[in-house]
C-alpha cells in the first residue's frame, strides 16, 4: 500500500484549539456565564471544523497526515500522524462533544462550578482528540493522561461522597493504566528504539518474550480506560455519578480511546508489514509474529465474550438508570473488542472484525451518549434516576422519549437504525473467526453473542417501559405531574445525535463506503478480502433482518415473561454484585497497606528511638568533656555569639585529618595493600 | 579546554561575604536586608551561570588555591558535572530568598537566618566546584554546621532535638567519608577528580579493601543522601522553616549527599573499576530498597511537611539508583531528576509552607477543601505532585524514562518494576492530598479577607510549577546538558 505523507498543522491545532480554549474559558467564566457558554461552544465546535477539515486529504485522498515537534514532552519528540481511522475516532470525539457541550449550556444550570466544568471539559477534550491524532505511543500516552486526570475532575464534579469515592477508583486505576502503558513501552523502545504507530517496526530486532510481555501490558493500560472484563469494576462506579453530560462522554466517547489503544497494539504494532500480506509471508519471522498476532486476537474475542455477557447481566439487575447505561457500555465494549479480536485472529483476512469494530464503535458513541444525555433530563428534571420510581414520563416528555427509543432501537440492534449495520457486521466477522479455523468454541461464543444481543433488547425495553410508558407509581405522580417539557439546548444537544442514527440507520452503506472502508484499507488486510466480502455488502438480505428479528424477538418474550412473573424485582444477593467485590478488594487492599505500612513504621519506630537513645546518651557523654563544663547546652547554640565552638571543631577535624594525612605521606599505612 | 579562572572562587567567597555584610545589618532593619540577601544570592547565580557557560562551551575552569601535600591541594575545577549541581542550585537559591523573605516576615532571629541561609549557599558552591575529594569533604563538613542553626531556629525543643540528630548523623557520615579518603589517598596518592576514575591497577590489588572503601563512601554520603536506614534525621530536621526544608533538605543539603556519591563513582573508581568489582548493583539494591520503604512510610505520614520528606528520600533513591545502574541511560536520568527533583520538591516544598503561612495547617487531614482558599497554591502543589508520580507532560516524567531505560540497558528489568511500583505509590499518597484539597468539604468554605500567601511567596510557587511543566515539554532545555555530562563521565 503506498500512502502519501503531508505535512499538516491541522493536528496540532485540533488539540491546541481545545487546550487553549480551556484556559480562555476558565478566564472568561470570572466574568460572564453568557461569555463562557458561548466561548466554550465556540472552541468546541472550531475543533470539530478543524478535525473535519482533514477529511479531504485523509479520507478521500487517502493521505496520511503527520507533523512533529521536536524534542518536545518526549526525546521521540511529539508526533501527530492522522489516518482515516484516527480520523473516526477524532470525528466522532468532537462531534458528540459538541452534542453535549450544547447540552450542557442548560443542564449545568442547577450544577455548581461551572467554569470548571467547562474548563475542564475543553481540556479533557483536547487529550481525547490527541490520542488518535498521536503519532507515536509516548505523544499517545501524553494525551491519554490529559484525559485521564482532567475527567477525572469531571467525574467528582458534584463532590458527594458517593462521587469522591468513585473517583478515586477511577483516579488511581488511570493512574495504574498509565503507568502499565508505560512500562510497556519502555520494553519496547529500548529495545526497537522507536514507537511509531506503525507496522513492521518491531520485525527489525526479531521476536523474543519481551514484546508479548509489552504488549500485555498496554493491553491491560488500554483496557482498564476500555472497560474490559475483569478490569471494568470502576466504570459502573465512575461514569453515573458524573454531570451526565461528562457521563454521556466518559461513556460514549473516552471509553472508546482504550478500545483504540488496543487496536494500534494488536493490529498495527504486531503486525509484521505495512501491506497485506500474501501466503509467502507464512513463514519465518513473519509467521512467528502473525502468529502471536492471531493468538492474542483469539484471547482478545473471548474477553470480549465475557465483557458483553458480563456486562448485559450487569445492566439487567440495576435499578439505576444512569447505572444499567454504564453496565450497557460495558457490554457494547465487548461487542467491539470481539471486532478487534476476529481482526486479529484472522490475520490478514480479519478485515471484517476491524469494520465492525469500526462501525460500532461510531454507533455505539452516538446511542450511548443521547441516552445518557436522556438520562440527564430525567435527573435533571425530577432529580430521580432509580427506574421503579418512575413511569409515565411520556406525557410530560415526549422529546425526550422519542429521542431515548430512537437510541434504544439502535442499541438494540433494529433494522433501519444505525446499530444494526455495525453488530451484522460483528456477527458475520465472527461467524467467518468459526468458519476459518473451525474452532468449535467459536460457536459458542457465536451463540453468547446472541444471547447478549438479545439481552440489550430486553433491558432497554425494560428501560422504557418503567420509566415512559407505564403508569407511574403512586408516591411519585404528584412530582412527575409537576414537570414541564426539556429546555431548549438540551433538546438540541440530542437531537443532533438522534438525527444521526437515524441518518446512519437508513444509509448503512454510506458510512461503509465514506469512512469504514477506508480505514479498513488503511489496515494491514488483504485488499481482495476487502474487495469481495465487505464492499457492496447488503445489509438488507433476509437472512440479516430475520437473525436480528430473532435476537429481537427473544429480548422481548425475556422481557414479557420478567414483566409478568416480576423478576427485575427480585434482588441479587450482594455478594454477586460487582461493587460488592470491589468493596471488599478496597478493603483487603487498605488493610493490607496498613499492615504492611505499619510494620514498617514501627520497626522503623522502634530503631530510630533506640538510636536517638544512643545518640542522646552519647551526647551527654560528650558534654561531660565539653570545653565549657557547667554550660551543658551550649553546643545548640551554634549562633555567632559563641562561633568559637564551631571553629574549635573544624579545627579538631582538620587537625586529626592532617595527623593522618603525614601518617600516610611516611607510608606506614598498610592495610591490606 | 582547561582554562584557568578566579570565577569559581569569586562564587564562594560572594555569598560568604554577603554574609559576613549582613552581619551588620540590625536585626530589624528588614528593608535593608532582604534586598540585599536576594541582592546577594541573585549575583551568585549570575556567576555561577557564567562558569557554566563557559563548561557548555567545552572549557573545564580550574582554579587553584593551596596545595596542602603533593597531589593534595585546595582547588576548585568546573567540569560539566559541577557546573550542573552548582547551576541549579544557585539558580533555586535565588528563588528560595524571596520566598524566605515572604515566609520568614512574622519569624524572630530573622538576621541569623539570612546570614546562614548565604552562607551554605557559598559552601554548596564550594562543594560544586570542588577539584578533589579533599576539598569537597572539607566544604562537605562546613555545609553540615553552617546549616544545623538553620535546622534548629525554631528554638523549641522539637528543634533541638532535630538539631542534635542531624549534627550526629551528619558527622558520622562525614567520620566515614574520611577514613575512606586516608585509605583512598593511601593507596593512590591523589584524590584528585578525573575522567574514568584514578583507581587503576588498584581494583586489581586489592580487591577486597576496595570494596570495603567504597562501602564507606556510599554510606557516608549515603547519610545526607538519607539512603536507608541512614535516612532518619532528615524528617525529624522537618522542624526548621519550610524554606529550610524545602531548598537545604530538598535540594542543597540532601543532593550533596547525592552529588558526593556521584563523585566517588564516577570520578575516582571510574566505571570500569565499578563494573570489575560489580559494586554499582550494591548501590542499586540497597537504593531499591529506599525508594520502596520509603514512599510506604510515607503514606501513612499526617504531617504534609514530613511526608514531603519521605517522598525526598524516596525520589533521592531514583538519582542514586541512575547512577548505580552504570549506564549512559540511566546516568542520564540520574542526572536529569538532580534538576526535575528540585524543581517539583521545592515547588511542593514552597506550597506547604504557604498553607501553614497562610492557615496554620501542617496536617493534611486538615487540609481538607484548601484548594478553594488557595486555588494558585494548590495547583502548583498538583503540578508538582503529578511530576512526581512521573505523568506526561511534567517533568518528572523525563528523568523517569531514562532510568526505565538505563535499567533495561544494563538488562536488570527489576529495576523497571520499581519504578513503576514507586510511581503507583507516589500517586497513592501525593493524589489523596490534592483531590481533598479541591474536592472535600473541609473548614475552608467561606473564603477570608486573606486569600494566598503574599507575593514574594505566591510568585516562586507559581514559577517554579511553570517551569517544571515547560522543562517537562521542551527537553532541549534540560536534556542536552545532562547528555554533556553523560559524556563527559563515560
Amino acid at each position: 500500500m503506498t500512502q502519501g505523507f503531508d505535512f499538516s498543522i491541522l493536528p496540532l491545532l485540533a488539540v491546541l484549539i481545545p487546550a487553549c480554549g480551556a484556559g480562555i474559558t476558565a478566564l472568561v467564566s470570572f466574568y460572564s456565564a453568557w461569555w463562557r457558554n458561548l466561548t466554550a461552544t465556540a472552541v468546541t465546535a472550531a475543533t470539530l471544523i478543524v478535525v473535519t477539515a482533514m477529511y479531504p486529504a485523509v479520507v478521500t485522498g487517502g493521505r496520511v497526515l503527520s507533523f512533529q515537534l521536536f524534542n518536545v514532552v518526549s526525546p521521540l519528540n511529539l508526533t501527530f500522524r492522522v489516518d482515516s481511522f484516527s480520523f473516526i475516532v477524532a470525528l466522532i470525539a468532537s462531534f458528540v462533544w459538541l452534542a453535549a457541550t450544547i447540552y450542557a449550556l442548560s443542564y449545568m444550570e442547577h450544577e455548581e462550578n461551572r467554569g470548571r466544568f467547562f474548563s475542564l471539559l475543553l481540556l479533557t477534550l483536547s487529550g481525547t482528540v490527541g490520542v488518535p491524532l498521536a503519532g507515536d505511543f509516548l505523544s499517545l500516552l501524553l494525551f491519554f493522561e490529559i484525559m485521564s486526570l482532567a475527567s477525572y475532575v469531571l467525574v467528582v464534579h458534584t463532590q458527594t461522597d458517593e462521587a469522591y469515592s468513585a473517583g478515586d477508583l477511577y483516579l488511581y486505576l488511570g493512574v495504574v493504566g498509565g503507568m502499565s502503558i508505560l512500562a510497556g513501552l519502555a520494553l519496547l523502545y529500548f529495545r526497537n528504539g522507536t514507537l511509531a504507530i506503525l507496522p513492521a517496526t518491531l520485525l527489525i530486532q526479531g521476536m523474543d518474550v519481551v514484546i508479548p510481555l509489552a504488549a500485555i501490558l498496554m493491553i491491560i493500560g488500554f483496557g482498564i480506560k476500555a472497560g474490559m472484563a475483569p478490569l471494568h469494576i470502576w466504570l459502573p462506579r465512575a461514569h453515573p455519578v458524573a454531570p451526565a453530560p461528562a457521563s454521556a462522554l466518559l461513556s460514549g466517547i473516552m471509553i472508546k480511546t482504550g478500545a483504540y489503544g488496543i487496536i494500534r497494539v494488536v493490529n498495527v504494532l504486531l503486525v509484521p508489514s505495512a501491506g497485506p500480506s500474501v501466503a509467502e509471508h507464512a513463514k519465518g519471522l513473519y509467521y512467528e509474529f502473525w502468529s502471536m498476532v492471531s493468538g492474542m486476537g483469539y484471547v482478545i474475542i473471548w474477553i470480549g465474550i465475557i465483557t458483553m455477557f458480563m456486562g448485559v447481566i450487569l445492566a439487567i439487575i440495576q435499578e439505576n438508570i444512569k447505572k444499567m447505561l454504564a453496565c450497557s457500555s460495558i457490554s457494547q465494549m465487548g461487542f467491539i473488542l470481539v471486532g478487534i479480536g476476529v481482526a486479529g485472529y484472522l490475520k490478514y483476512e480479519g478485515a471484517m472484525g476491524m469494520a465492525g469494530a469500526s462501525y460500532h464503535i461510531i454507533n455505539h458513541a452516538l446511542f450511548k451518549s443521547c441516552l445518557f444525555l436522556a438520562a440527564g433530563v430525567i435527573a435533571y428534571k425530577l432529580g430521580e434516576l432509580n427506574m421503579y420510581n418512575l413511569g409515565g414520563l411520556w406525557k410530560k416528555l415526549p422529546f425526550t422519549t422519542l429521542v431515548v427509543i430512537i437510541a434504544s432501537l439502535g442499541i438494540a440492534g433494529f433494522p433501519f437504525f444505525n446499530g444494526y449495520a455495525s453488530k451484522t457486521l460483528l456477527h458475520h466477522a465472527l461467524v467467518e473467526a468459526y468458519e476459518h479455523y473451525g474452532v468449535k468454541a467459536l460457536l459458542e461464543a457465536e451463540r453468547i453473542f446472541m444471547i447478549s444481543a438479545a439481552g440489550t433488547v430486553l433491558y432497554y425495553l425494560k428501560f422504557i417501559y418503567l420509566v415512559f410508558l407505564r403508569r407511574p407509581p403512586e408516591e411519585s405522580v404528584a412530582r412527575i405531574e409537576s414537570i414541564k417539557g426539556e429546555p431548549r439546548s438540551m433538546k438540541f444537544g440530542m437531537a443532533m445525535l438522534a438525527v444521526m442514527i437515524v441518518f446512519i440507520g437508513l444509509n448503512p452503506g454510506f458510512l461503509l463506503n465514506s469512512l469504514i472502508i477506508p480505514t479498513v484499507s488503511s489496515f494491514a488486510f488483504a485488499p481482495d478480502f476487502i474487495e469481495h466480502h465487505i464492499v457492496g455488502i447488503h445489509f438488507f438480505t433476509t437472512s440479516d433482518i430475520m437473525s436480528s428479528l430473532v435476537v429481537i424477538g427473544l429480548g422481548a418474550i425475556a422481557f414479557a415473561i420478567g414483566v409478568k412473573s416480576g423478576l427485575f424485582k427480585m434482588s441479587f444477593p450482594a455478594w454477586l454484585g460487582q461493587e460488592f467485590f470491589a468493596t471488599q478488594l478496597g478493603k483487603a487492599v487498605v488493610s493490607f497497606w496498613n499492615g504492611l505500612s505499619g510494620v514498617f513504621v514501627s520497626i522503623l519506630g522502634t530503631v530510630g528511638g533506640g538510636f536517638s537513645g544512643v545518640f542522646r546518651t552519647g551526647f551527654s557523654l560528650l558534654q561531660g568533656l565539653d570545653y565549657r563544663p557547667g554550660k551543658s547546652d551550649t553546643f545548640r547554640m551554634f549562633n555567632l555569639s559563641n562561633i568559637d565552638f564551631d571553629v574549635l571543631l573544624i579545627m579538631g577535624i582538620l587537625a586529626g585529618a592532617l595527623v593522618f594525612l603525614f601518617y600516610l605521606q611516611f607510608g606506614v599505612f598498610g592495610i591490606g595493600i | 579546554m582547561e582554562i584557568v579562572s578566579s570565577l569559581p572562587l569569586v562564587a564562594v567567597i560572594i555569598p560568604i561575604l554577603g554574609a559576613v555584610l549582613l552581619l551588620f545589618v540590625p536585626e530589624k532593619n528588614d528593608n535593608v536586608r532582604n534586598p540585599l540577601a536576594l541582592g546577594i544570592s541573585f549575583v551568585t547565580a549570575l556567576v555561577v551561570v557564567s562558569v557554566v557557560r563557559l563548561v557548555i562551551q567545552g572549557n573545564i575552569v580550574y582554579n587553584k588555591i593551596v596545595e596542602i601535600l603533593p597531589g593534595l591541594e585546595l582547588s576548585f575545577r568546573v567540569d560539566p558535572l559541577g557546573a550542573l549541581f552548582a547551576g541549579a542550585a544557585s539558580i533555586l537559591w535565588v528563588f528560595s530568598v524571596l520566598y524566605s523573605i515572604g515566609y520568614m516576615a512574622h519569624e524572630h532571629n530573622r538576621r541569623r537566618y539570612f546570614i546562614f541561609y548565604l552562607l551554605s549557599l557559598g559552601i554548596t558552591m564550594g562543594i560544586a566546584f570542588a577539584a578533589n575529594l579533599f576539598t569537597l569533604y572539607l566544604f562537605y563538613e562546613l555545609l553540615t554546621l553552617a546549616t544545623y542553626p538553620l535546622v534548629v531556629h525554631e528554638g523549641n525543643k522539637e528543634a533541638h532535638n532535630a538539631g542534635v540528630r542531624y549534627i550526629i548523623y551528619s558527622f558520622f557520615g562525614a567520620g566515614l567519608v574520611l577514613y575512606s579518603l586516608f585509605i583512598t589517598y593511601g593507596l593512590v596518592g591523589t584524590l584528585n577528580f578525573a575522567q574514568g576514575g584514578i583507581m587503576g591497577e588498584v581494583a586489581r590489588t586489592a580487591p577486597l579493601l576496595l570494596t570495603t572503601v567504597f562501602i564507606a563512601y556510599i554510606l557516608g554520603f549515603g547519610v545526607k543522601a538519607a539512603i536507608m536506614p541512614l535516612h532518619s534525621w532528615l524528617p525529624s530536621a522537618m522542624a526548621a522553616p519550610t524554606p529550610v526544608s524545602a531548598l537545604l533538605h530538598a535540594v542543597a543539603v540532601v543532593k550533596s549527599g547525592v552529588y558526593g556519591i556521584l563523585r566517588v563513582m564516577y570520578c575516582i573508581f571510574g566505571t570500569e573499576t565499578m563494573v570489575e568489582l560489580n559494586l554499582g548493583i550494591i548501590v542499586a539494591v540497597l537504593v531499591s530498597f529506599t525508594i520502596i520503604l520509603s514512599s510506604i512510610i510515607a503514606l501513612r505520614q499526617d504531617v504534609l511537611k514530613r511526608r514531603l520528606a519521605y517522598s525526598t528520600i524516596s525520589q533521592l533513591g531514583y538519582i542514586t539508583l541512575g547512577a548505580g545502574l552504570l549506564t549512559p541511560l540511566g546516568l542520564s536520568g540520574g542526572l536529569l531528576h538532580i534538576i526535575n527533583h528540585a524543581l517539583l520538591k521545592i515547588t511542593l516544598f514552597f506550597c506547604a509552607g504557604a498553607i501553614i503561612t497562610v492557615t496554620g495547617k501542617k496536617y493534611i487531614s486538615d487540609l481538607k477543601g484548601v484548594g478553594r482558599r488557595m486555588p494558585i497554591t494548590m495547583l502548583a502543589f498538583t503540578i508538582g505532585a503529578v511530576g512526581m508520580v512521573g505523568i506526561l507532560p511534567v517533568n518528572g516524567f523525563i528523568s523517569k524514562w531514562y532510568l526505565m531505560g538505563g535499567s533495561l540497558e544494563a538488562g536488570m528489568p527489576i529495576f523497571v518494576i520499581i519504578l513503576i511500583t514507586s510511581a503507583i505509590l507516589n500517586a497513592a499518597y501525593f493524589f489523596p492530598i490534592v483531590t481533598a484539597a479541591f474536592f472535600q468539604k473541609g473548614d475552608f468554605e467561606a473564603p477570608q479577607k486573606k486569600l494566598e500567601a503574599p507575593l514574594s511567596m505566591l510568585l516562586p510557587i507559581a514559577l517554579l510549577a511553570v517551569t517544571s511543566v515547560v522543562v517537562g515539554f521542551k527537553l532541549d532545555l534540560t536534556v542536552p546538558f545532562v547528555d554533556m555530562v553523560v559524556q563527559y563521565l563515560f
